[in-house]
């Protein structure tokens, strides 16, 4: 048995060696990957000289080297039908462009009108691609202009896009998502998909040592609502907190507020926790119900007198439950009256009641519109750093005394 | 021997003198004992000690008075062989076989033509190396007594460790040409006796001319197996001999190779330190653990690197690829032809260090590993990715403790490399099970080589395998080689009666 084994493993590596090496085309391709070129950043857009084109942009990275300097290169490309326009970018290029080294995707907004369903299709079916790489819509622009405008000596759409990526998450105003998790998003016929969306911004700064500045930075510019693979409209910035706090994405994130004095008082949201019920009548779900639990510190009091009485925290939290209450509020307004299921209201009903769900699934477009949504926010204010009192009421304090 | 066998081959001066014809390294000195008995001493020139033949032996011939009295042959011997002549250790040859064998041993031996006998007086005194620290197994904590080429100075520094009568010491000759003394070393009651057997079976079966090399013995121990990987576990030093003999195992010295020879063996005796033994458990375990992730890199290093950027790509993080690209600006060659230049030369640079004066040799490997190396990356012959990896590939293999093993892995990792020049990861994987179904295949004296992982006594893959417990803890002999007591350590129980310092301080106070 033991030399049968053997010799059947032996002739195994034989075959396969002789095969490999007479030049048969069902053998593992070989290709260096210094023949590489690392694209990172694709953008899409529709337009071109008719309009009707598909034009893609594609950024690489090239870094320093002991006789070259560091080069983040960018080439845009249109043609009459995108695989045709992918094909392009190949037959211009020095080397070979990998889709493997892609992070970023960027659809412009005409793109994303039109049908965001095809570049995915694309997208997906190349075996390269990384479902890791993060998706966003260029609002009110086209991915190629933003590219152009963000790449100087200095800096590079690549390097913002690197670095937003914890800031974004900071301000808590527009999360990152995952090529895959859009996917999955559009999967589905119960919700829509919300991607982040991002803008130019003028660069406005007033003095910087560098000495080649882009013409634009990056700015998170809430999300943009994907129905029906097609672009139907946006989260905005200022009520884009409010969309995070429903969908559970509420990071870190200021909110300011009054104190009982009317000075400014800004707090920073450390952590929140969602409570989700589901109201039942019979098969027929009635309501459904958010409690959020938010916890936040004191991060700067503009005041005269002391907030941390008992009295005052309490009113500042309701404050801040008033602010975060009225952003909640406009993402649900837009969800009635679009009639959308914008931040995945089934996917916690299925969750919270598997079995009930089953004999909903089906009429859900339907259900929605006649489901109560009700939410309530309790914020809870566990620290304030090293403040003990206000800026403000020490100098006045110091004045009286003089 | 009995009477017949002698009457066959009686010792002679006349048969002597012919077989040792042209053997100028022979001294003959005749002696007259008693009322003119003639006899003659034989020795090798070199092998034996002047001065204990002429104070033990020559003068006691001269001058002992009842030996001056003797009449005949007969008695001269029975007086001998009595103790007249005082030297400690003698033997009476009764066949030539026996006679020449003393002789050629180092023996100084005393002919009497006329009752056609021998006796041998074993006053061995050669010149040889001393006891030395090992050369090939550095030892951070633990003995530095090293085996030399003697093998009665290799058995006595194991019965200085052993000092039970447990310890067998078999003897025997290999070679029909050298003679070649080899012992057999065990402990009785804890080596299997079947192993033990089978063992001393093969030796005594070994047809061969002459046992000068390892190779030859590794040959005569084992059948014929289609691998690369050693059967047997070679070491210079006599901590680890002897303490591989008392988990069971079965020594083996042959005179004039400095090493012992350990058997049955598994995977795990080739990645064991004598230091393993001298440090904390945790500690321990943590060695080996690096050194079973060292040899698993050591071997798919290189492969993996032309896999991943030869027909995987996509693996690689971004950062990484363009990393990689960037090094590789401006180098002519593809990837896989790299990878086995660098290893081409890795395997040069131990060749030529290996062969080298020691001193010149570490001057060879500095100059070819620095200067060469950063010659290579600057003049874009070489990408420093490359570099990298086969530098890492070829330090981790050296943290195996085994040469031997260390060898047999750089062989894989050629063959896994080219595995992967062909098809990638698929046909690393291929070059990956071939050598595990190898190694699945060995088995050195009934005991599988990769034990105890395969079987079922994996649970002693936490005792002394790749974690190591401590000796308070009731520990077995490894299962695998069939030991005949399977208790190595029984659990120790803390004596409560052992007075502590805090109540010894208690009691002084209140005194």
């Amino acid at each position: 048995m033991k030399d049968t084994l053997r010799r059947a493993a032996v002739l195994s590596l034989a075959v396969f060696t002789l095969v490999s090496a007479s030049s048969c085309r069902y053998t593992p391709h070989m290709t260096d990957i210094a023949n590489f070129e690392t694209i990172q950043i694709i953008g899409v857009d529709k337009g071109g000289e008719h309009g009707k084109e598909f034009v893609v942009t594609i950024v690489a990275d090239r870094p320093a080297g002991e006789d070259a300097d560091p080069v983040v290169g960018y080439m845009t490309v249109a043609g009459p039908t995108f695989t045709e326009t992918m094909e392009k970018i190949n037959t211009y290029a020095t080397a070979w462009h990998h889709m493997g080294y892609v992070d970023y995707y960027l659809f412009g907004e005409n793109a994303a009108k039109e049908d965001i369903g095809t570049y995915l299709d694309y997208i997906m079916r190349d075996y390269e691609s990384r479902y890791s790489a993060q998706v966003f819509v260029v609002r009110d622009g086209t991915a190629a202009e933003l590219i152009a405008n963000a790449n100087s000596k200095s800096a590079s759409l690549l390097s913002m896009l690197e670095g937003n990526d914890g800031t974004m998450r900071h301000e808590s105003t527009t999360e990152t998502m995952r090529l895959i998790d859009l996917v999955n998003a559009m999967s589905t016929d119960h919700h829509c998909a919300v991607i982040p969306a991002l803008s130019g911004k003028d660069f406005d700064f007033a003095s910087t040592t560098a000495d080649d500045l882009p013409k634009q930075i990056i700015v998170a510019n809430g999300y943009a609502v994907i129905r029906d693979y097609k672009l139907t409209g946006y989260i905005d910035r200022d009520i884009a907190r409010g969309y995070n706090m429903l969908y559970g994405k509420m990071y870190e994130a200021p909110v300011r507020v009054e104190d009982p004095d009317g000075y400014i008082v800004v707090l920073d949201v450390m952590n929140t926790m969602t409570e989700f019920n589901t109201t039942w009548s019979g098969d027929k779900l009635t309501e459904v119900e958010y409690k959020f639990y938010t916890y936040m510190n004191i991060s700067e009091a503009l005041g005269k007198s002391d907030i941390l009485s008992e009295a005052d925290l309490q009113y500042i939290g309701k404050q801040v439950s008033r602010v975060l209450g009225e952003e909640v509020q406009s993402v649900l307004d837009i969800q009635r009256e679009n009639n959308v299921d914008l931040i995945e209201i089934c996917e916690r009903v299925r969750m919270k009641n598997p079995v009930k769900w089953a004999k909903i699934e089906d009429d859900w477009a339907e259900i929605l519109p006649e489901v109560k949504v009700k939410f309530s926010i309790a914020c809870t204010v566990r620290r304030s750093y090293d403040i003990k009192e206000p800026v403000a009421a020490t100098q006045s304090g110091a004045e009286d005394k003089k | 021997m009995n009477d017949t066998e002698s009457a066959k081959d009686p010792v002679s001066m006349s048969v002597f003198r012919e077989r040792l014809t042209d053997c100028d390294d022979i001294f003959y000195t005749d002696v007259t004992v008693g009322d003119d008995i003639k006899c003659t001493v034989l020795s090798v020139d070199g092998m034996v000690q002047t001065s204990v033949l002429n104070d033990d032996v020559l003068r006691p011939l001269a001058l002992d008075r009842d030996l001056r009295a003797v009449k005949s042959e007969r008695d001269a011997i029975e007086l001998i062989h009595s103790g007249r002549v005082y030297h400690c250790q003698r033997k009476l040859c009764e066949t030539m076989t026996d006679a020449m064998s003393q002789l050629l041993f180092g023996s100084a031996i005393l002919v009497f033509d006329g009752e056609g006998v021998a006796i041998a007086f074993d006053i061995k005194g050669f010149e040889s190396r001393s006891i030395s620290e090992p050369t090939n197994e550095n030892v951070l904590k633990g003995g530095k007594d090293a085996f030399v080429e003697s093998l009665r100075t290799n058995t006595t520094l194991i019965r200085r460790r052993i000092q039970t009568n447990d310890l067998k010491i078999v003897q025997m000759t290999i070679g029909r040409r050298t003679n070649t003394p080899v012992a057999v070393v065990y402990v009785s009651g804890i080596a299997n006796g079947a192993v033990v057997e089978a063992i001393g079976e093969r030796l005594r079966a070994a047809d061969i001319d002459g046992l000068v090399t390892m190779g030859q013995l590794d040959a005569i121990l084992h059948e014929t197996q289609r691998t690369i990987f050693p059967h047997t576990l070679d070491t210079e030093l006599a901590d680890k001999f002897t303490g591989n003999l008392l988990e069971g195992r079965v020594g083996i010295f042959v005179d004039g190779i400095p090493f012992g020879f350990l058997l049955p063996v598994c995977i795990n005796s080739f990645m064991q330190a004598v230091e393993d033994y001298a440090l904390h458990p945790l500690i321990t375990s943590l060695f080996r653990i690096l050194r079973y992730t060292a040899i698993l890199l050591s071997l798919v290093l290189p492969a993996l690197y032309i896999a991943i950027t030869s027909f995987h790509q996509e693996i690689i993080p971004t950062k990484l690829a363009i990393a990689i690209i960037t090094s590789k600006r401006g180098v002519p060659f593809p990837t896989y032809l790299e990878v086995f230049i660098m290893l081409l030369a890795l395997e040069i640079l131990l060749e030529a260090g290996a062969r080298l004066p020691r001193a010149i040799g570490q001057a060879v490997s500095t100059v070819g590993a620095l200067v060469i190396g950063q010659a290579a990356i600057a003049a874009h012959t070489l990408s420093p990715g490359v570099v990298i990896v086969i530098a890492t590939a070829g330090i981790t293999g050296f943290v195996v403790p085994s040469q031997d093993f260390s060898t047999a892995l750089r062989l894989c990792r050629f063959g896994l490399a080219v595995a992967a020049t062909i098809a990638g990861l698929f046909g690393m994987s291929i070059g990956l099970i071939l050598i595990l179904y190898n190694l699945c295949s060995i088995e050195v004296y009934g005991t599988p080589y990769l034990a105890p992982a395969v079987g079922n006594e994996w649970r002693q893959l936490f005792e002394d395998t790749i974690i190591r417990r401590g000796w308070r803890k009731k520990l077995q002999r490894p299962v695998s080689i069939s030991p005949a007591d399977i208790v190595r350590a029984r659990e120790t129980q803390d004596d409560e009666s052992t007075p502590d310092a805090s109540s010894d301080t208690k009691e002084d106070g209140d005194n």
